[in-house]
């Protein structure tokens, strides 16, 4: 019977594990949140399973032997005796038993309580480990604690002892009316050793430089590390590249050398260099080739803008694109249209490849800042579209600005050179009406600086032109051609009409616009006309002797001749008689009668030439 | 002479001219006139004694008496001027490269007898030349340009109004820059005088503003003239000027 009750109670319970204890992950003390891929990476530097074994100094099995009481009242009293009874014990020397435990039970039989008890345990002396270190790849790192899975964590190389199980449990409490339990516990001895993993971590992870800057400092912080860092970089012994410079414990210069390259500036454990962490230096060069102004004033894909700044003639070629150039070296101006930004095609060299940069440009206003981001090198020659930040001045002027160009890589800069001065000429709008060489528009400029409307404009150039040159001479003239040849001065000189076509040329050259017009002597204020065929006639005379068609015609003094007009440049409503006067067209030509000795009179042709019509007149013609 | 016979000689005559001549450069060969050739040896009626002065080369006598020396920097101006006219209206074959050979006559205050209207006269510049067989003969004044020219290897021809049409047409063509502007409206203005056939623009003020819309032309059947106006579409109207040559002119 009792062995039915055993083989019930045994039925009735299984073995389980002694300890039951919940390993966790490896853990890098300094960086918790290290990504999955760290990890695994780090952890695939386990090359084999790291544990080990106890060394075992000495060891027994206790076993309680069996104690067994029957013919009581009740359940309680019966295990309470088994549990008080000092039964006798068998101690195995030199043995640990992998089936240790207890079995007890209570049991009604015919009317009377009965209980039984048998308990063993295990006793072990052990020192944890022979060694603190992990030999680890081509190093070693230190074990922190002896992880033995069924009884504890013990420090390496220290000496411990331990029991198992607790034979005490057995006793604690009342298993229960005809209640039966057995328990066994397996204990596992394995020893696995928790290790101090270096974990590393450089700062910063990536920098550039730019070829020939100062050295980069890199630093190493992390755990484990107390037995120091070595520093590498990768690729080593590139000529004239960069060069581990100032190497001080943790923290070591890299200086970048001329040869853009990237590399790997690399922190490894002095015991276990399996374990590193990488920094990334990128060296770049960044170098400006050329800019292309693509917003100036151009005709059929070639600048408008002529090399000619030494005389004024038609002469001269058109100048070449790229405006600036490195090699060969060139600085080219660019006329340009006033309030409306510049843009340019700017080619770079950026290498190494792959570098992924912002194009800036810098001048010392927004209208030559310009800003280029999200660009990958090549490492060859690229080309750029740019649009600067802002527009240039409202007005006409001439601006001669440099610009700083540089690349950023994340909050790094590096200097691509500087390009300029690069000369403006900036107008109202496209020049036309003749050749654009530099020597006009450089002088149109100047006259014109500050103009922002075509009367502005039209009106710093009659003041401009007031003084000679041009030289105006009604009867000597000598009008060359080019009619810009008159700002040459001697012995050139032009009448009304090329001074009036030299201002308009000049209006033209700003992007401006007017009409030539002539203002005629008149009996009233109808005296303008854009024809220069719009005399104020009569036919016929009452003079029988003046054949045809009179028309009036105005004396000069000044000139000594007489004039079949005054010709003028019209700018919207204004009339600008070139060193004469401006105004409405009768302004002028009451301001032209009133100078001393001039005056207006009909006049008719025949055979011989023009007449002055005296008979019956009216001589002069009253002014209107 | 038969009608169709003078059209052949009138043809042959510019042809071979137009051979000789070189269009784009300077005549070449650039000879003198003898000082006693005269191209009008009779009397010339229906033209305005303005233009008569420039038809006519003046004789020893007045030459004498109103040369002016041709150092003088306001002749000298004079001269270039006519000059620049020359080529203006000239087609380059028969304008000699400079008149550096060429004898100059700068006449004060000439007058053509009494038959000058202000009987004050005018300052001009005269000079004349050969090119092949032609005879050129240059009258400059302050406002006007005269050309006279005749072929010395040809005779006079018996021209009927037609004739003398073509004939002149022809001359222009050989001669002018502006031919096919001033054919057109000469040959619709033709009329026969007392010594010859005379023509001018259809063309009046204030629209004749340019060289070529102010000529006047006069052929006897052998000599040509035409004088014009120096109207060139500028402010200063060619307003017959006496004293060209005076200082007050200079500016």
């Amino acid at each position: 019977m009792l062995y039915a009750l055993f083989c019930a109670l045994v039925a009735s319970a299984g073995a389980a594990d002694y300890g039951n204890r919940t390993f966790t992950a490896v853990e890098f003390g300094n960086q918790t949140n290290r990504p999955a891929d760290v990890l695994n990476t780090e952890s695939k530097k386990m090359n084999n399973i790291v544990k080990g074994a106890i060394k075992t100094n000495s060891c027994y099995a206790l076993e309680k032997k069996t104690a067994f009481a029957w013919g009581y009242t009740n359940g309680m009293s019966a295990w309470n005796a088994v549990k008080n009874f000092s039964s006798s014990s068998s101690n195995y020397s030199g043995k640990v038993f992998d089936n240790v435990g207890w079995t007890r039970g209570t049991k009604l039989t015919e009317g009377k309580w009965s209980a039984f008890l048998w308990t063993m345990k295990n006793h072990l002396e052990f020192k944890s480990s022979e060694t603190d270190k992990w030999t680890c790849g081509s190093g070693w790192v230190v074990i922190t604690n002896v992880i033995v899975a069924g009884l504890s964590n013990y420090p390496p190389m220290t000496d411990h002892s331990a029991d198992w199980p607790d034979v005490g449990l057995a006793t604690s409490n009342y298993p229960g009316d005809n209640q039966g339990e057995e328990k066994i516990y397996n204990v596992d001895l394995t020893a696995y050793f928790q290790l101090a993993i270096p974990d590393i971590s450089v700062s910063p992870p990536e920098a550039v430089a730019a070829v020939g800057c100062s050295a980069v400092q890199f630093t190493a912080v992390g755990t484990n590390i107390q037995y120091g860092v070595v520093w590498s970089i990768s690729p080593s012994g590139v000529s004239s590249g960069a060069c581990l410079t100032n190497v001080a414990g943790y923290s070591v210069g890299v200086t970048p050398g001329t040869v853009p390259q990237v590399y790997k500036i690399r922190a490894a454990s002095s015991n276990c260099p399996d374990y590193y962490d990488d920094g990334k230096l990128t060296v770049v060069r960044a170098e400006l080739k050329s800019i292309e102004f693509t917003s100036d004033h151009e005709s059929g894909g070639a600048n408008l803008l002529k090399d000619n700044n030494s005389n004024w003639t038609d002469n001269g070629t058109a100048y070449v694109e790229p405006e600036w150039g490195k090699i060969p070296g060139r600085t080219n101006p660019i006329s340009h249209t006033m309030n409306t930004k510049l843009a340019a095609k700017v080619t770079v060299k950026v290498e190494p490849s792959g570098v992924t940069f912002d194009l800036i440009g810098d001048g010392s206003d927004d209208y030559v800042d310009f800003h280029k981001t999200g660009n990958n090198s090549t490492g060859s020659d690229q080309e750029f579209t740019v649009t600067a930040d802002a527009n240039l001045p409202d007005q006409v002027c001439t601006l001669t600005k440099s610009i700083d160009w540089k690349i950023e890589v994340g909050t790094n800069e590096c200097s691509a050179g500087s390009s300029g001065a690069h000369k403006i000429y900036v107008t109202y709008t496209t020049p036309y009406g003749s050749e654009v060489t530099e020597k006009r528009l450089s002088w149109a400029c100047e006259a014109c600086n500050g103009g922002s409307t075509p009367t502005g404009i039209a009106e710093k150039v009659y003041t401009t032109f007031a003084s000679d040159p041009p030289i105006f001479s009604l009867t000597n003239y000598n009008v060359p051609n080019p009619l810009w040849r008159l700002m040459e001065g001697a012995p050139y000189r032009g009448q009304c009409i090329d001074l009036a076509n030299l201002m308009l040329l000049a209006i033209k050259m700003i992007g401006g616009s007017g009409t030539i017009g002539y203002v005629y002597g008149s009996t009233n204020a109808d005296c303008f006309s854009t024809s220069s065929e719009a005399f104020e006639s009569r036919t016929p005379c009452a003079n029988t002797n003046h054949p045809g068609t009179e028309i009036i015609l105005v004396y000069s003094a000044a000139g000594g001749a007489w004039n079949n007009w005054e010709a003028v440049c019209k700018v919207q409503n204004t009339c600008y008689g070139i060193k004469l006067y401006e105004g409405t067209a009768i302004d002028i030509l009451r301001y032209w009668l009133e100078e001393s000795g001039n005056y207006q009179a009909w006049c008719y042709q025949d055979e011989s030439g023009w007449h002055v019509c005296t008979d019956p007149g009216p001589y002069p013609v009253p002014e209107p | 002479m038969n009608k169709h016979f003078f059209y052949l000689i009138i043809f042959l005559c510019v042809s071979t001219h137009i051979v000789i001549g070189q269009n784009t450069n300077f005549a070449t060969k650039i000879g003198k006139v003898p000082d006693d050739y005269l191209c009008i040896t009779g009397t010339v009626a229906d033209i305005h004694p303005f233009i008569q002065s420039h038809l006519m080369w003046p004789s020893k006598d007045r030459i004498s008496k109103h040369k002016k020396d041709l150092n003088d920097n306001n002749v000298q101006r004079a001269v270039a001027s006519t000059y620049d006219w020359l080529k203006k209206v000239f087609r380059p074959e028969w304008v000699p490269e400079n008149l550096s050979n060429i004898e100059v006559l700068a006449l004060k205050a000439d007058v053509v007898g009494d038959k000058d209207t202000d009987g004050q006269g005018h300052d001009v510049i005269r000079f004349r030349y050969k090119v092949n067989n032609y005879v050129i003969e240059i009258a400059s004044t302050f406002s006007r340009l005269t050309l006279v020219i005749q072929d010395d290897s040809q005779k006079s021809l018996d021209l009927d109004e037609e004739g003398a049409k073509h004939f002149v047409a022809n001359t222009m063509d050989l001669f002018l820059r502006e031919a096919d502007g001033v054919k057109n409206i000469s040959l619709q203005n033709i009329k026969k005088g007392k010594s010859g056939y005379k023509g001018s623009p259809d063309v009046k003020p204030p629209t004749c503003n340019i060289w070529w819309g102010c000529v006047f032309w006069w052929t006897d059947g052998h000599t040509v003239m035409f004088s014009m106006l120096k109207s060139d579409n500028r402010p200063l109207v060619p307003m017959p000027k006496k004293d060209w040559f005076s200082k007050e002119n200079k500016q």
